[in-house]
Parts: C-alpha cells; structure tokens; sequence
C-alpha cells in the first residue's frame, strides 16, 4: 500500500544524473550573473566581469561587490537550502508535503531571529542572529515530527503546521510590536515575506557557516532516505539506525533553514515546488533528489529575485511574494491531486 | 455740556477699551495638536497661557522645545483631552487628523490650521501668522531677524564649490526638492541630490541609485543604537562604508548626523542646522572637494 | 550455519504480555514456519529479531553474539526482513525498488557494481518480475508488488529470511510458486522464517513448525506434530480436515470450536 501518490504522471523517464546536475547548475551560473546585472543602476557584464577579476572601478564596483555580489550568492544559498530542506524532510516523513515553510520551521526559525535581533542581542554578538533562527528552527522541526511525524497522514502534517505557523506567527508579531523602535512593526513584512534587498556580506559570512553544515548532514542521508522508502522497520532491516537518521535530518534542517531564515525572513513555497517538480526526473527517489533538489532551490530562488527587481514600477516586490503567488496555485493543485487519489 | 461729556466718555471709553482688546484678544488657553505647532506655541507664547502640547513635544528626537516642553500638559490628538481643557485657540497642522479637527470646530472652537513648513518662505510666513494669532508679533519679529543674522553669516562665509549632499533615514527614505531641508542645504552652500534627481516630494531611494550619484556629505538620520530594527541596519551598510571611505575621482566624501529636532519643524532653531552644514562644508572643502 | 537464539525474551505493551519467557532458536539450512492466531505474537517475535522491537528482558544471538552488540551493517547484510502489508512510499521502477536490497552491501557514494546488478537480476529472475522491471511499483497488482519486496529482500542475498506472510494477498499459483522460492533458498543453504496464516502451506513447505499462542510457545518440532488436532482445538480452536496427496500433506480447517 502507498500512501495516496499525488501526481502520477506517465512520462516517468528519469534523466541522467549527471545531465540533470549539469544542467541546472549551468542555469544557476546564468542566473547568478543576470541577478548581478539587475538593479536601479544598470550595469554592464563587462563591468560586473572587470570587478569580479579585481579591477577597481571605483563606486560601481561598490554597487557590484558590496550590493549585488552578497544578493546573488545568498539567493543561490538560501534557494539551495529550501530545496534540499524541503526534499529531506519529504523523504523523512514520507510525506510530499512536508515543507520548512508549510509546516513552520521557517516561521519559528524567524521567531528566534526576531527576538536576538530586536532585544539587541545581535548588537554585542553578531553569530546571535543565525543560532537564535536555528534554535527556533530546531525546537519547530522536533515539534512538527512528535506531533505528526513517521508515516502521518498528510491531514495530520499539515494540521500540526498550521498550529506551529499561527504560534510563531502570532509571537512574532507581538515580539515586534514591542520593541520601542518604531520602524519595527512594520519590520513584520521583511520577516514573514522575507526578501534579499539590501543584504550585505556580512549576512553572507553570518549564514553560510552553519547553512554549510546543515548541507553536508542532509546531503549525506541520501541512502537512509531511499531505504525509508520501504518502511521504518525494513530501513533498519537494512542496516540503518533510525534514530541517528532522525536526529541528524532534524539538526541538518534546523542549521541550515535556520542560518537562512536568519538572513532573509521567510521565503515559502519554495521546498514545496522544487522536490515535487524535480522528483520525477530522479525516478522518485529521495535520495537522488537531494542535491538536484537543492540545485533546483537555488535556481528557483535566483529567478525569483531578479523577477522582484523587475515586476513592478515602483519599490521591490517582497521575494516571498513572489515565491507565494507561484506556490500557492501549486499548493492548490496538489490538494486537488490529492482528493481524487484519495476517493 | 452734555456734548462735551459724551464726547468725553467715548474718548475715554475707547482709551480703555484699546489695551483692554488687545489684552482680551490674546489667547490664554492654547492648545497645540501638531508637534510643528508646538514648537512655535512654546517658542513665542508664556508658559502660563499654554493649555496642551503634544506628546511629541517633551521628547529630545523630535521636539527641539523639549526641556520647555517639561511639565506642560500633554495630548495624544485625541478630541477628549482637548476639550476638556477648555482652549480658547486651538493651533494644529493641516494633517493632524482631519477627523479630529473637524470635531473641534464643529463644537465651535476656534481651530488654526498649519501648512507644513516645505520651504523658508513657507516657515516665515507660518511663524508670522502663529505670532499674530498669539499676540506676540514683535518677539515673533526679533526671533526671524536673530535668525536671519545667522543665516547671513553663512551665507557670506560661503564657498564657491557646491558639493552634492543627500538625506539618508531608515528605509533609505529621503527628502525631496520641495521640502525646508532642501532650503537649507542650499543655504548652507550644497546642491541637494534630490532635487538633481528631479525628486519633488520625499520617498525611498535606493541604495545604489544613492552610491551612483555620488554625493559628497550624506546625511544620515539619527539612530537609536540600543533600538535596532532593519530600517536602520540599512545604515549601517558597508556598501556606505565603503563610499564614505572612497577616494574616487580626488573627492573626499564624509557624512553628518543632523538631530531630527532641529530640521523636522520650522523655527529660528534651524539656524543651527544651517551653521553645522556649513561647518561641515568647510571641512570638505579644506579635504578637496571637486563640484 | 547461522543461527539466531532467543533466549527468555520479553515483550509487554503497556500491561499486556505480548511475548512471554520465549526461548526459541532458528538455524540457516531449514525452512521454519511461525503460525498461531491472530495476536499471538508472531509479527512481534520477528520484529525483536530485527532490532526494530525493543524488548524488557532476555537476550538474541545472532552467532552467539548478542544482537545489540553486532555491527548494524554486518547484521543487514546477513538478515532481511520482508514486512506484512508492503509499503512503498515513493513510485519508484520495479528495478529501483530491487535495488535497495544491495544498500546493506554498498559502502555511502558507491555506485551499483556489476556484482549489485548480477544480484538484482538474479532476485528478479527468481521471483519471475524481471519482465517488469521498469514498471512502477504503484501500477503493479497486489500479487505482482509481492514479489517485487520479495526479490528485494533476495537481492540481499541473505543467510536468513524473515517473512512476515508474504503470501497472503497471493493467487494460489503465486502462492504455491513464492514457497517454492523459499524452498530454493533453503538448498542454496540460507534460512527462513516465515510467518503463514495457511495451514496446508506450513504443513507441505516447512521443515519445522513453531506455533505461538498468547505470546508462549506452543509446539516446536515437525509439522505432523505441531499441527495435531489438540494444538489445533487449544490454539486456533478449529477441527480440521487432514488427508494425504502423493505423501504429501493438506489440512483443511473445518469446523470452529463450539460451533455448528
């Protein structure tokens, strides 16, 4: 018996590994350099080539190293953090609608963040900002897997993260609207819709640390993944030591969605889309779809933001707008999928 | 006889009546419901005919009156408190909250409304007209021509070169061409970045649209270290940093945080806004300023 | 030969006794049978043997060693275990599925050597799917999808089976040919456990029965033995039918106790 399969599409033909990996990876570099290229000031690829190789170009090179450079890596960070979050908590809970943002890691990670920034925590210890978003990510991840986890149905997931959205949602708002800054309140629109505006390499250097190792111990679970395929009691049939997987893709997300939320707010929809998108050309195996999964985000996340700078006339679109008006529809679609799966 | 005595009795009826009117026409109970009005109430009125400032007006960020400002009785806007101390001059800004105001004057009262001050010719006329509402044109008069004195000085002393200077707050929000903080950078011998930007009113500017132009003092809004929000972090950018640092094309660059409680508000108290800039001015000249 | 010893093991769920003092042994080399009723234990019994269940009290031996001290891996690549009810929770290819069996035998970021495809091949062949082999699992009958986990759980190559009934959503050819399989295994010398809800297949497969009841042991030895009525009337409380063909035997259950 499976669990009700949404979308079972016929063309199943799972691309080559290495063609599949290539070729996002080629659109990332793509991307990467016209997310450089975009922005109020237009700037040439010539110019954004010149800096990048250590020519001094004076303040354009300002605009390019210190504006664009810090948006276009954390864009390919945090993306690949949200596809390879999304496809390892998918594979955990054996569950294609287990998200970092449906099921409220991103909230509570941002929750976590607020509070270090906003009582000033940042201020006297800058690495504040990025562990107090991981340990509002941790302490959402281990409450999402006892309310809902090992094989819950998808009413059950998405119910528990609902209940985790609107409580870190709420704290967050309140958290905001007491701080004596006045700017704060409104400070609720960067946290909860989360953008890439304005980002300094400071926040890069802050986040990618952790985001790094939140990657290394998602990405090596990949067997443990494919074997959970089969059931709990058959992957440690298999060899494999259920606790230490569990553990190990809870503090994995939380480091690396945490560090990220941390820097950007949240940015939904993204780990919804990806996997589900990509899993077809990996065979549907969770393994695989890790780090095409991951590549996927990064790519998905670059296009957003560039699209943001370019949509409307006036001040940037919110990125997790964006990513909101594509993931919603989707999100819609795959509840759909799943009431005819079920009847 | 009779005709001498009627005559007698108007002539002294009106040599009383004068002082009498013009005491009686002085306001003794004026409420201020804008924090701009409250600093001209408290500049050109006694302490014992004010009856309510704003909130705003004790607090050193906004209000440049603020230790005048102690121990007056305040209101938040609301229509309540207002009345309950029964005003005879009620003074507010043109946007104080046109509900409120409405209501006060539907109770008849008498309400003044203020154009916001967005030029120097806008503030003088603004502190003329609270004057002769107050009573009190001849300090009103004393306090322009103390101020306009300063204001020459400056404009003297003026070098010929003219760097560019910008308004920088949170949010990267800036000033526009039709604003007093405009009159007063080009007082202080600056061209204002937004009106070369062709900017009219005030409104957010990017921060690399800011780098690119180039400006030579940025004037950064003031900051609450011990309150930090994102708005401000955009301050605190190195990208700025870097700019500050630059020496590009021979030009220093340097940046000036003017208090928000001289320039916010029009009133002779800008004079000091003017004196800092143009000192600020001097030293970038001195440093190697190109125009 | 490999040889799993259970030794006064306890298993209690809340207050309830599921396993109760078992002391049992399996050995490599015999097709053993694990039948009783419902709830006797059985699932239970093969789910302590995997480390999947833990247990309050008594010990497992897998070659003399207590399983909680065994290497994981060396354990997996050993024993496999075929659960009841078929879970697979992404559509992957027939021949995807298979291969999982070879993870036990595949060091992280190995690719499939050629002795992992001889091995897949090999358990596809003898479960009869490899003509299904890029089929999706989801598409596949109940039957169909049952030989699919079984020859995931060969492509192990294990010393010892467990099968919790792997024959129960079976036709009667697939079930007859998936005991025949078992037997297979049996002469290449591995083991099997199998629990069997079927009487007659217990009776004709096996070379030994083990019959739970309440969480105790209730017969262990032949099948004629096992299956004889009194154990029949105590444990399933049914009368059954029993006769011969070509030596070989069938039972049949008839009548329940107390009824008509």
């Amino acid at each position: 018996m499976t669990s009700p399969s949404i979308a079972l599409k016929d063309e199943r033909r799972p691309v080559s590994f290495a063609v599949l990996a290539t070729a996002l990876t080629l659109c990332i570099v793509l991307l990467f350099f016209i997310s450089m290229a975009a922005g109020p000031v237009s700037v040439s690829f010539l110019q954004i080539l010149a800096s990048l190789k250590g020519e001094d170009q004076a303040l354009v090179t300002i605009i390019i190293e210190q504006i664009r450079l810090p948006r276009a890596i954390l864009a390919v960070t945090v993306g690949a953090t949200l596809g390879l979050a999304g496809a390892a908590l998918q594979g955990l809970l054996r569950n294609p609608l287990a998200e970092p943002g449906l099921i409220g890691v991103s909230g509570c990670a941002a929750l976590g963040s607020v509070i270090m920034f906003y009582t000033g925590a940042t201020a006297v210890f800058a690495l504040a900002l990025p562990l107090g978003g991981i340990a509002g990510a941790l302490i959402a991840v281990a409450a999402i897997y006892g309310l809902a986890g090992r094989e819950s149905s998808i009413l059950t997931l998405v119910l528990a993260g609902v209940a985790v959205n609107a409580f870190a949602g709420a704290l967050t708002t309140l958290a905001l609207s007491l701080s004596p800054n006045p700017y704060a309140a409104f400070e609720i629109f960067f946290w909860l819709l989360g953008s890439l505006a304005d980002r300094s390499l400071t926040h890069v250097y802050l986040s990618l640390p952790l985001m790094a190792i939140g990657w290394i111990l998602l990405l090596t679970m990949g067997r443990a993944l494919d074997a959970l395929t089969l059931g709990e009691d058959t992957a440690r049939s298999l060899g494999f030591n259920l606790g230490r997987v569990q553990a190990q893709v809870i503090i994995g997300t939380a480091l690396a969605v945490g560090a990220a939320v941390a820097v950007s707010g949240v940015i939904g929809f993204v780990g919804l889309v990806v996997p589900h998108l990509l899993r077809p050309l990996v065979g549907y195996q969770p393994g695989r779809l890790l780090p095409i999964s991951a590549l996927g985000g990064a790519l998905l996340t670059l296009a957003a933001d560039i699209a943001v700078r370019y949509v409307m006339n006036g001040p940037e679109l919110k990125l997790g707008v964006l990513t909101a008006l594509i993931g919603a529809p989707f999100f819609l679609y795959l509840v759909l999928q799943t009431r005819k799966a079920l009847r | 006889m009779v005709r001498v005595l009627r005559f007698g009795i108007i002539v002294l009826a009106l040599a009383l009546a004068a002082p009498i009117t013009s005491d009686a026409a002085k306001p003794q109970r004026i409420a201020s419901l804008n924090v701009c009005t409250d600093q001209l109430v408290i500049a050109l009125a006694e302490r014992s005919r004010i009856a309510t400032v704003t909130f705003l007006a004790p607090n050193p960020d906004t209000s440049f009156y603020h230790r005048e400002a102690k121990g007056l009785p305040i209101n938040r806007g609301a229509a309540e408190e207002v009345l309950a101390l029964k005003p005879d001059l009620i003074v507010a800004g043109t946007y104080t909250t046109p509900a409120t105001t409405a209501l006060l004057k539907k109770l008849g009262h008498r309400v003044e409304l203020f154009d916001p001050d967005d030029s120097l010719k806008r503030m003088r006329k603004n502190i003329r007209r609270m004057a002769l509402l107050l009573g009190e044109s001849e300090k009103a008069e004393q306090l322009i021509s103390n101020m306009d004195r300063r204001l020459a000085a400056v404009v003297q002393a003026g070098m010929k070169q003219q760097p560019v200077a910008v308004i920088f707050r949170a949010n990267g929000f800036t000033m526009g061409k039709h604003s007093l903080i405009n009159d007063i950078l080009t007082l202080a011998g600056f061209r204002h970045l937004s009106a070369e930007m062709a900017m009219d009113q005030a409104g957010f500017l990017p921060l690399e649209k800011m780098i690119a132009a180039d400006p030579a003092l940025i004037i950064f809004g003031q900051y609450k270290p011990n309150h930090p929000s994102i708005a401000h972090q955009l301050l605190e950018h190195p990208a700025l940093k870097s700019l500050l640092a630059s020496r590009a094309g021979g030009k220093s660059r340097d940046s000036i945080i003017i208090p928000s409680n001289l320039w916010n508000c029009g009133g002779p108290f800008i004079a000091e806004a003017v004196e800092m800039l143009a000192r600020k001015h001097k030293t970038l000249s001195r440093a190697g300023v190109s125009p | 030969m490999n040889e799993f010893v259970v030794q006064n093991l306890n298993v209690v769920f809340g207050d309830h006794k599921v396993l109760d003092d078992i002391c049992v042994s399996f050995q490599t080399g015999s097709l053993t049978g694990l039948i009783g009723p419902n709830g006797a234990g059985k699932t239970t019994l093969l789910r302590t043997l995997i480390g999947a269940q833990p247990f309050d009290g008594g010990k497992i031996l897998w070659n003399g060693i207590d399983i909680k001290e065994h290497d994981r891996h060396q354990l997996a690549q050993n024993i496999a275990y075929l659960p009841q009810g078929g879970v697979c929770h992404w559509p992957l290819t027939v021949e995807r599925l298979v291969a999982l069996g070879r993870l036990p035998h595949q060091p992280p970021w190995q690719k499939q050597t050629h002795e992992d495809r001889q091995a897949v091949f090999n358990a596809m062949s003898k479960t009869d799917v490899a003509a299904l082999a890029s089929r999706t699992v989801t598409t596949l009958s109940g039957g169909e999808r049952m030989r699919v986990l079984m020859a995931r759980a060969l492509a192990t190559n294990p010393s010892m089976l467990l099968a919790d009934e792997p024959v129960a959503s079976l036709d009667p050819f697939h079930q007859l040919q998936a005991m025949a399989i078992l037997k297979t295994m049996i002469r290449n010398g591995a083991g099997v456990i199998v629990v069997l809800h079927d009487l007659t297949l217990a009776a004709r497969f096996c070379d030994r029965l083990v019959l739970l009841h309440d969480g105790r042991i209730a017969g262990d030895g032949e099948p004629d033995d096992v299956l004889s009525a009194e154990n029949l009337a105590a444990t399933y409380r049914v009368e059954a039918l029993r006769g011969k063909q070509n030596g070989e035997p069938f039972i049949v259950p008839w009548k329940e106790q107390g009824g008509v």
